[in-house]
C-alpha cells in the first residue's frame, strides 16, 4: 500500500513537474528554509500562555506550486510546539490567524493592498519577487549565483511586533 | 660495596641529614608543580570550550542556511587567539562545512566525535556540539597548541632544580659542622678502645665529656676495665698451675712412649722378616653400616716381594680400586674372620703370577683382618706333575687296542690291567690271571710260568708269538716281558694285540695278488716294480716279450730300463721320476718311446703308482704297467694333422666370409647411395622412377643376401651376439604390419593380423633380431602364398608370472598362411640352411637361409621355432618368447627427411675422410645440395692434415683405409687439444658388431654401417649437429588450397578419429579410416587425406587436420 501512495506521489510530482513553469527545486528549498525562518523569529503568542491546539498557520496567497511543497516539508512537523497547517488563501479575510503569509509573484500589482491589511498583524510576510522587501515584505527570496538567498527589510522588522535574531539577521541581505 | 652500615657516625649522620632534606624538598616542589600544572591545564581547557561554544552560537545561522562565507567569516575571527592552531565546523550530518587552519599547512580534517576532549600530540582536542534552542545544529572542533603548558612545566623545572641544588649545599654546611656534638666523643672512645685491645693496657681510663648518653658510657665503660684488669691478674696465676701439671704430663708421655717403641720394634722385626707375606686390613662400610670394601692398614716386605706391589702404593688403598675387582677378593671370607673372630685358611692360583698361596685369616681386632699367605707353588707343582703323570699314564694304556696286563710272577696275582683288558674281562685286579684272564684252566698255565722271562734274577727281553683264540677265532700277538714293579720284584707285563683283522687282509691279499698275476698274465701288458730308492726293478716276463726280448734278456734294474728309452723322452721319464721323488704326485703317466730289439721304435704307455713308502714317507716301491700304444698313436698324430687343416680351412673361410662381405659392400655402398641420391630429384624420378626404383631394389636384395649368408656364418661361428634394447611394442608390431602390408599388396593377397588387446607398453629385447625373425617368417609366407591371407597373430600367455610381481611376459607370434604348405618328409629339412621348398616351376628368389636364420636366432633368444603343415593347407610358424617389461621408452615421430631442403642456422663443416673416389662423391652429392660446407680426405694421415687446416665440425671416416686407418686417425684426433670435440661419425662395410664397439672405444660419437641409408645419415647429423631442417614446402601449399573443399563426417567420427590419433593406435586408426570409407562417400577426401597421414604414421598433422577443420564445422 505504501509503495502504491509511494508510485502515485512520484506520478503526481512528475506531472506537476510538466506543467508548473518555475524550477521544482527552487519551491523545495524555499519550502524548507521558511521552516528555518521559524526557529530564528519570535512571534507575540509565544510569550503568552496562548492555546496549544492552535495551530501554526502558513497562508500562501496568489499563484504558486509552494504550498504543496510546504504541507510536503511541514508533513510530521512542529513548528513552535505545534501542528502546522497550510492554506491557500483568495482574499485577505481569511488571513486572520495566520503566523506567515506568502505572497506570490502575482500579487505584484496588489502587494500594498495586502501589506497595508496586515499592517499591525504579527505575520511574518514572505515574497519571492524582486523589490517585494524594498516594498516592505519582511523577507523576500532572491537569486544570486545559482543559489537562493534572502533579504530582510530591516526597518520593517523593528516596526513589526515580531522580533528577528540577529543569527537569521546574519545571513541575509538587509534592506532598509 | 661499602654498606651503609659500614660508614663512620660522622658520614653516617650528614648522608641522614642530607636525605631528609632531599626528599622533603622534592616532595614539597612535586605536590606544588603539579597543582599549578593541573589548573593551568584546567583554565586552558575551559578557555577553549568558552571560544568553542562562542563560535558554535556564531556558527549556528550560517549552518542553518548552509551559508560558508558567513561561516569562514566566524571561524576566520580565531586568528586572535594565537594558540588555537586548527578549527573545523561539522553540519549535523558530520561533513566538514567549514575549516579554519592557523598557518597555511594543510591539515587533516578529524572525523567528527561527540563532545569530548583530550590531550595528544601536543595539542588540545575539543569537540563541542553546537546546540541552539535544544537542536543540533552541528559540531565544532578546536585544536588548541598545548605549548604554554610545556613552558610552563620547563620553567618549573628549572626553579625547582636551582632552588633544590641551594638549599642542600646549606644542607650539606650546617651537616658537616654540627654533627661534631655527637660524633666527637664516640670517636675518641673508639680510638681509646683501640689502643687498650693493641697494647693490653686496661689500666688506663677515658676521660669523660658531659652527662649525656655518652658521659654515661664513659662511666660504665671505665669500671669494666677495672672488673678486666682484675681478673687478667687471676688468670696468669691459673696458667702457670696448667703449664707445671703439663710438664709432667709429658715426661710421663714420654717414657710410656719409649716403652711402646721397644715392643713395636719387635714386632716390626717379626713383621718385616717372616718368611710369610703378612697384610693387615680394615674392612669399610657403607652408610647401612654393612661392610663393602676392606682398606689395606700395613704390608710387610714379603708381601711386596710375593706381590710385587710396592708397600707406599698400597697403604690406605681400597682393595676393590687395588685388585680392580668390586667386591674385592676373598670378600666374603675376610669379611667373616673380621666380624666373628674365626680364623680362616685357604689355598689360592694367582694366575698372573702362576703361583699357589696359602692364605691363612685371622682378626687381629674386630673390624680388622690378618692375612698370612705363604707361597706353595712348588709343593703345588709337584703334586701337579704326579698327577698328570698319573693322567697320561692312564691315558696312555687306556687307549691302547691292546689287552695290557701285570701280574705276580709266583702268585699270578694281576697286579695292573688297562681300560682293554678291563672291558674284555671285567674288574680283574687282585684276582688271579688264569682263573680270570684264561678262563677255563685249573693252574698256570702256559702263559704264566714262561721261564723265558727271567734268567740270573734279570729280565731278558721281550718274548713274543702269535696265538689262536680256537674259540673266538680271534688272533692275538702276544708280547711278554718281565719287569721290575714299584716294590722291587719282577712281574710280568703282557701285550696283546688283536691281529685278526690282519690275518684276514693278508689272506685276502694273498689271493688278490694271485688273481693279479693271472689277470695280467691274461692281458699283453708288462708290468713293472721298481725300487726308487736301490733303483732295483722287476719285470715280467710280458715286458720283454713286448720289446722283441725274451723273459730276463737284461738286467732288471732302472739303468737298463733307461738305455731303451728314446733319448728325447728321456727329459719327461727323468721329470716323471722327479715328481714321484719329491712327492708333488703318487702316480705317474706318460708315453714314451722304447727301441726293441729289432730297432724300431715302439710307443709306450707307462702307467706307475707309488705301492710303499719308506718310514718318512719317501717313495719306496712303485708298480704298475706298459701297455704297446704304437698302433693308437699312429692314428692319433694322423688324427690331429686332419683337423689342422679343417681349422685352418674354417679359419680361412671366415676371413674369406668377412673379407667379401666388405668387399661386396663397398660397391653396394656407392649403388645404394646414389639411388638415393636419385630419388630425390623429382625430375629424374619423373623420367627414370622406374629404372632407378629397380636398381634400389635389386641393391637392397643384394645386400639383404649378403647379410643373411653373413648371419649364417656368424651364427655357425657362434660369433652372433643378441644386443638387447628396451623398445616400444606398439611401434615395432606396427612396422611390421606396416610391411607385410606392402608385401601383401603387391600379390594382391589379405594381410591379417590379431594383437591381444593388453600388452606391454615396452619390453626388453633384441629388437633388431624379432624384427629379422617376424618379417623373415611374413616374407617366406607372402612369398609361398598366392591366394587367400597371411595373418600375424601376436598373444601374450598369462603364465601366472603377473601374481609373483614379475615384469614377465610370455609373447607367442604366429604366422599363418594359405599358401601351397609344406609336406610332411620335408618339414624336418626345412630349417637346414640352403634348403628352400619349392617346386622347380616356380620362380621364388631368396638364399633359402632365412628359415635356418630364424630358427638359430630363436634359439639364441632361448627358445624352438614351430612349424606345423601339410601340402596345399597352408602353413603355421610360431614360437614363444619371454620378454621382461621396462619403463615406457621414447617414441619419436620419424619425420621423413624426403623433403629436406636446407637446414636452418650457420654453415656447418663437414670432413669426409675415404679411401674410395666413388664413395666420397656419393657421400658428396648427398650432402652438398644441402649447404654443407666439405672437404676431403684420403687416408687417416691426409684427415689429421686436413683436419688441423679445415676445423670441421663433423668428420665421417671410414674405418678401412691404407696408410692409416679410422681407428688410429680417431685416436690421434682425440689427442689434438682443439679438435678433441670434434664429432667423429665412422663408417664401415664391416658386419661384426665389434667393428661398432672398437670405433666408438677409438673415439668416435656414431657409427653408420654401409650402404649408408640417407635417412640414417641425416638423423646422425640432426642429432649429433642438433641440425633444424628446412622441408619443401609445395605439398603444404597445395594441401591448404584444397581445405575448403572438405566435406567433413559428423561429430561423432571425428571424435573417434581424434581419440585413435591421440593414443597412436595405428591399427585401430587404420581399420576405422577403412569402415569409414565404405560407409561415407561424400566424406572421401576428407578421409582419404587422414588416411595419407595415418600412412606415414603422421598422428600430429591428423590431430592438426581435424581439429582445423573441426573448428569450420
Amino acid at each position: 500500500m505504501k509503495k502504491l501512495c509511494l508510485c502515485i506521489m512520484i506520478m503526481a510530482a512528475s506531472m506537476i513537474n510538466v506543467t508548473a513553469y518555475d524550477p521544482v527545486p527552487d519551491y523545495k528549498i524555499k519550502a524548507a528554509l521558511i521552516e528555518k525562518f521559524t526557529r530564528f523569529v519570535i512571534w507575540p503568542f509565544e510569550s503568552s500562555t496562548s492555546n496549544q491546539d492552535d495551530p501554526f498557520v502558513i497562508a500562501l496567497i496568489g499563484e504558486n506550486q509552494l504550498g504543496i511543497y510546504l504541507e510536503e516539508a511541514m508533513a510530521e512537523r512542529k513548528i513552535k510546539g505545534r501542528a502546522v497547517v497550510v492554506k491557500k488563501i483568495e482574499n485577505l479575510d481569511q488571513v486572520e490567524g495566520c503566523h506567515i503569509l506568502f505572497i506570490a509573484q502575482s500579487e505584484k500589482k496588489r502587494l500594498a493592498s495586502i501589506l497595508a491589511r496586515i499592517e499591525n498583524e504579527p505575520i511574518l510576510t514572505i515574497g519571492s519577487t524582486d523589490g517585494f522587501a524594498q516594498q516592505g515584505v519582511l523577507i523576500n527570496f532572491f537569486r544570486s549565483d545559482d543559489t537562493i538567498r534572502f533579504e530582510v527589510n530591516i526597518s520593517v522588522v523593528h516596526k513589526s511586533s515580531l522580533h528577528m535574531s540577529a543569527k537569521l539577521l546574519r545571513v541575509a541581505r538587509i534592506i532598509k | 660495596m661499602k654498606s651503609f652500615r659500614d660508614f663512620s657516625t660522622k658520614n653516617k649522620l650528614i648522608f641522614i641529614i642530607l636525605l631528609t632534606t632531599i626528599s622533603s624538598l622534592g616532595i614539597g616542589f612535586t605536590l606544588v608543580i603539579i597543582n599549578d600544572i593541573n589548573m593551568f591545564k584546567k583554565d586552558m581547557i575551559s578557555n577553549t570550550i568558552v571560544v568553542a561554544q562562542t563560535i558554535g552560537e556564531y556558527s549556528v545561522s550560517a549552518l542553518t542556511f548552509e551559508d560558508k562565507i558567513e561561516a569562514q567569516a566566524t571561524l576566520q575571527k580565531l586568528r586572535t587567539l594565537s594558540n588555537i592552531e586548527y578549527a573545523c565546523l561539522y553540519d549535523p550530518k558530520g561533513e566538514p562545512f567549514s575549516v579554519y587552519s592557523k598557518t597555511d599547512i594543510p591539515s587533516e580534517t578529524p572525523a567528527v566525535q561527540a563532545e569530548s576532549l583530550d590531550f595528544r600530540e601536543g595539542f588540545l582536542h575539543i569537540f563541542q556540539p553546537i546546540i541552539y534552542q535544544n537542536e543540533k545544529y552541528g559540531t565544532i572542533y578546536l585544536r588548541t597548541s598545548t605549548q604554554p603548558l610545556q613552558k610552563k612545566i620547563r620553567t618549573y623545572l628549572i626553579t625547582m632544580l636551582s632552588l633544590t641544588t641551594i638549599l642542600i649545599l646549606f644542607s650539606l654546611f650546617f651537616a658537616i659542622h654540627l654533627q661534631g656534638f655527637i660524633s666527637k666523643p664516640i670517636i675518641q672512645l673508639t680510638e681509646l678502645t683501640q689502643k687498650i685491645s693493641k697494647q693490653g693496657d686496661y689500666s688506663i681510663r677515658v676521660e669523660k665529656s658531659g652527662e649525656d648518653e655518652i658521659g654515661i658510657l664513659c662511666d660504665e665503660f671505665n669500671s669494666m676495665l677495672s672488673q678486666i684488669e682484675r681478673r687478667k691478674q687471676e688468670q696468669d696465676q691459673a696458667e702457670a698451675a696448667i703449664q707445671r701439671a703439663h710438664d709432667e704430663l709429658e715426661q710421663r708421655v714420654q717414657d710410656r712412649t719409649a716403652e711402646l717403641s721397644q715392643s713395636e720394634k719387635r714386632f716390626r722385626t717379626l713383621f718385616e722378616n717372616m718368611i710369610e707375606g703378612l697384610a693387615i686390613h680394615e674392612l669399610i662400610y657403607d652408610e647401612t653400616n654393612k661392610p663393602v670394601d676392606y682398606v689395606i692398614l700395613d704390608v710387610n716386605p714379603m708381601y711386596q716381594f710375593h706381590t710385587d706391589l710396592n708397600r707406599q702404593e698400597v697403604i690406605g688403598k681400597k682393595a676393590s680400586v687395588l685388585y680392580g675387582t668390586d667386591p674385592p677378593p676373598y670378600f666374603s671370607v675376610f669379611k667373616k674372620v673380621a666380624l666373628t673372630g674365626e680364623p680362616a685358611r685357604f689355598e689360592v692360583y694367582f694366575e698372573p703370577m702362576g703361583k699357589y698361596f696359602q692364605i691363612s685369616v685371622f682378626s687381629p681386632s674386630p673390624g680388622q683382618f690378618a692375612t698370612v699367605f705363604e707361597n706353595i707353588t712348588e709343593r703345588k707343582v709337584a703334586e701337579n706333575a704326579l698327577r698328570e703323570s698319573e693322567i697320561r699314564f692312564a691315558a696312555v694304556t687306556n687307549s691302547m687296542v691292546a689287552a695290557i696286563y701285570v701280574a705276580d710272577m709266583e702268585t699270578h696275582e694281576v697286579l695292573f690291567i688297562n681300560k682293554y683288558t678291563r672291558d674284555l674281562f671285567g674288574d680283574i685286579e687282585g684276582k688271579l690271571c688264569w682263573q680270570t684272564i684264561q678262563a677255563g684252566k685249573t693252574g698256570p698255565c702256559e702263559f704264566c710260568t714262561n721261564h723265558h722271562l727271567v734268567k740270573d734274577g734279570e729280565p731278558t727281553g721281550v718274548y713274543t708269538w702269535e696265538f689262536q683264540n680256537t674259540i673266538t677265532g680271534q688272533w692275538f700277538y702276544i708280547q711278554d716281558l718281565a719287569i721290575r714293579w714299584i716294590d722291587g720284584r719282577l712281574v710280568r707285563l703282557e701285550i696283546a694285540t688283536d691281529i685278526s683283522e690282519r690275518k684276514e687282509i693278508e689272506k685276502a691279499l694273498q689271493i688278490s695278488e694271485e688273481r693279479l698275476r693271472l689277470a695280467l698274465e691274461a692281458t699283453n701288458d708288462g708290468m713293472f716294480e721298481e725300487n726308487m730308492q736301490t733303483g732295483e726293478a722287476y719285470f715280467s716276463p710280458r715286458y720283454y716279450t713286448m720289446l722283441g726280448y725274451s723273459p730276463n734278456e737284461w738286467p732288471p734294474t732302472l739303468e737298463s730300463f733307461r738305455s731303451l728309452v728314446h733319448p728325447e723322452d728321456l727329459a719327461l721319464l727323468e721329470r716323471a721320476h722327479q715328481e714321484l721323488l719329491e712327492r708333488k704326485r703318487d702316480s705317474h703317466e706318460y708315453e714314451i718311446r722304447m727301441k726293441t730289439k729289432s730297432g724300431d721304435w715302439c710307443w709306450i704307455l707307462s702307467r706307475g703308482r707309488v705301492i710303499q713308502q719308506t718310514a718318512d714317507g719317501e717313495p719306496l716301491r712303485v708298480s704298475g704297467t706298459h701297455i704297446d700304444i704304437t698302433d693308437r698313436k699312429l692314428m692319433e698324430e694322423e688324427l690331429h694333422h686332419a683337423k689342422e687343416a679343417a681349422e685352418r680351412a674354417n679359419k680361412a673361410k671366415s676371413e674369406f666370409l668377412a673379407n667379401m662381405s666388405h668387399e661386396l659392400r663397398t660397391p653396394l655402398n656407392a649403388i645404394l647411395g646414389y639411388t638415393q641420391i636419385f630419388k630425390r630429384d623429382k625430375a629424374l624420378l619423373s623420367k627414370y622412377g622406374k629404372p632407378i626404383d629397380t636398381v634400389h631394389k635389386s641393391g637392397e636384395h643384394l645386400l639383404m643376401m649378403i647379410n643373411d649368408i653373413l648371419d649364417l656364418s656368424k651364427i655357425e661361428a657362434g660369433k652372433l651376439e643378441l644386443s638387447e634394447t628396451h623398445f616400444h611394442l606398439q611401434v615395432f608390431l606396427n612396422t611390421l604390419v606396416e610391411m607385410a602390408q606392402i608385401r601383401a599388396q603387391l600379390k594382391d593377397i589379405s594381410f591379417k593380423f590379431d594383437f591381444p588387446s593388453t600388452m606391454p607398453v615396452a619390453v626388453q629385447g633384441d629388437e633388431k633380431r624379432l624384427r629379422q625373425i617376424l618379417l623373415n617368417l611374413l616374407s617366406n609366407a607372402v612369398k609361398f602364398t598366392d591366394q587367400g591371407s597371411v595373418t600375424l597373430i601376436v598373444q601374450t600367455k598369462d603364465i601366472g608370472n603377473k601374481a609373483h610381481n614379475s615384469p614377465d611376459w610370455t609373447f607367442r607370434f604366429l604366422v599363418r598362411d594359405t599358401g601351397i604348405g609344406i609336406s610332411a618328409e620335408r618339414l624336418e629339412e626345412i630349417f637346414l640352411p640352403f634348403h628352400q621348398v619349392s617346386s622347380p616351376i616356380l620362380q621364388i628368389e631368396g638364399t633359402g637361409l632365412g628359415l635356418a636364420i630364424s630358427q638359430q636366432l630363436v634359439h639364441l633368444m632361448g627358445s624352438e621355432l614351430h612349424v606345423e603343415s601339410a601340402c596345399g593347407e597352408g602353413s603355421t610358424f610360431w614360437f614363444d618368447l619371454v620378454f621382461p617389461e621396462v619403463e615406457g621408452v621414447e617414441t619419436s615421430e620419424i619425420k621423413p627427411f624426403n623433403n629436406i631442403t636446407g637446414y636452418r642456422g650457420a654453415k656447418h663443416k663437414i670432413l669426409i675422410v675415404d679411401d674410395r673416389l666413388e664413395n666420397r662423391d656419393m657421400l658428396i652429392t648427398m650432402l652438398q645440395p644441402f649447404g654443407f660446407e666439405i672437404s676431403i680426405a684420403l687416408n687417416g694421415q691426409d684427415a689429421l692434415t686436413k683436419a688441423i687446416e679445415f676445423l670441421p665440425d663433423l668428420i665421417l671416416l671410414d674405418l678401412v683405409m691404407p696408410v692409416m686407418d679410422g681407428f688410429e686417425c680417431a685416436r690421434r684426433l682425440r689427442q689434438i687439444p682443439f679438435l678433441k670435440d670434434v664429432i667423429i661419425i665412422a663408417l664401415s662395410a664391416s658386419a661384426f658388431e665389434i667393428t661398432q664397439k672398437e670405433s666408438l672405444v677409438a673415439g668416435c660419437d656414431g657409427f653408420l654401417s654401409k650402404p649408408v641409408y640417407a635417412d640414417e645419415l641425416f638423423k646422425n647429423l640432426q642429432s649429433h649437429l642438433k641440425l633444424e631442417w628446412l622441408y619443401e614446402e609445395t605439398v603444404e601449399i597445395a594441401d591448404s588450397s584444397q581445405e575448403d573443399s572438405y566435406v567433413i563426417p559428423p561429430e561423432k567420427e571425428l571424435e573417434q578419429l581424434l581419440l585413435l590419433a591421440r593414443k597412436r593406435n595405428i591399427t585401430g586408426l587404420r581399420e576405422y579410416i577403412k569402415k569409414l570409407e565404405t560407409i561415407d562417400h561424400d566424406c572421401s577426401t576428407f578421409i582419404a587425406r587422414i588416411a595419407q597421414y595415418s600412412q606415414k604414421y603422421q598422428f600430429k598433422q591428423i590431430i592438426q587436420f581435424i581439429e582445423n577443420h573441426r573448428q569450420e564445422y
